[in-house]
């Protein structure tokens, strides 16, 4: 039997305090948090930010399962699962407006980040600045908790899997490349093992069983992995 | 993969990712084909009659 682990990107009641400093959601650009329903009870979870609290929070949470895992004789695979950006804009635009990203655009830009309305934005505005910034913050995120787990648990393997339906290339132009860093798009550089793609939308409201086949087919199709590292 | 409703057609999706030789296929959610009783072990093929 093969095991993977993985930890849920949305905390429920995570200690975000921005104005004391602790960002841990993603936010909207009117402020709103990015909350979903767990559907437990009235329980509501948070999509974490690519932020120092999470990150470490995170860190310690992989490592902790990847030690379980090497205690219990198992490869210590552990599973990225949807971790993105969030992929729906309320009536404000996209939740890309956490705190820290504010700060950092601010920081690396010299101004605010770029109002982004929709998941099908146009990537390239400001010739690209923008959307590599949200790009580079996800990708510095997972690359540091990697890190970390690894100087823990030197054997540890890692899995990313990466939700195609919304970050469909053709209909979220700018999810795909800000959700999809070019580190990732190779097995070779990319820090995982393999590459678990998803695509519920497609068969299962779209109803659309070749939108499907191109889902499976897209890591070593349309991407650079090879076969033997894909899942679907 | 994923596999939630009885009108899903996840067999089918099932069949053509196994035809694509993919080296795992990860149903989601697992609970799903238990509470619902689908077929195990799952057919590769559908050079058999199967009601779907």
């Amino acid at each position: 039997m093969n095991v993977v682990c993985s930890f849920s990107q949305e905390l429920v009641q995570p200690p975000d305090n921005p104005a004391g400093g602790a960002v841990w959601v993603q936010r909207f650009p009117d402020g709103t948090a990015v909350e979903t329903a767990t559907g437990f009870g009235t329980l509501n979870s948070l999509q974490v930010a690519f932020s120092s609290g999470p990150q470490t929070y995170m860190a310690q949470a992989f490592a902790a399962i990847a030690g379980l895992m090497l205690a219990a004789g198992l490869t210590p695979k552990l599973q990225f699962g949807e971790i993105l950006w969030w992929f729906q804009a309320n009536a404000s635009g996209m939740a890309f407006y956490d705190a820290d990203t504010q700060a950092a655009a601010q920081s690396a830009l010299g101004r605010a980040l770029a109002a982004f309305h929709t998941p099908n934005d146009d990537p390239s505005v400001n010739s690209y600045a923008d959307a590599n910034l949200l790009r580079t913050r996800l990708y510095n995120y997972v690359a540091a908790i990697q890190s970390y787990v690894l100087t823990q648990c030197a054997s540890a393997v890692f899995e990313l899997l990466w939700p195609m339906d919304v970050n469909d290339p053709d209909n979220c132009k700018l999810l795909r490349y800000i959700n999809l860093p070019s580190q990732w798009t190779a097995c070779s550089g990319s820090g995982f093992d393999t590459f678990l793609i998803e695509g519920y939308q497609y068969p299962g409201i779209n109803h659309n069983l070749d939108r499907a086949i191109r889902c499976a087919q897209y890591p070593w199709k349309e991407l650079a992995w090879d076969q033997v590292h894909c899942v679907i | 993969m994923g596999l939630y409703y009885g009108t899903w057609a996840w067999l089918r999706e099932f069949i053509n990712a196994s035809r694509l030789g993919l080296p795992a296929i990860k149903l989601w959610a697992y609970d799903h084909l238990c509470l619902f009783g689908w077929p195990f072990p799952l057919p590769t093929t559908d050079d058999r009659s199967f009601i779907y």
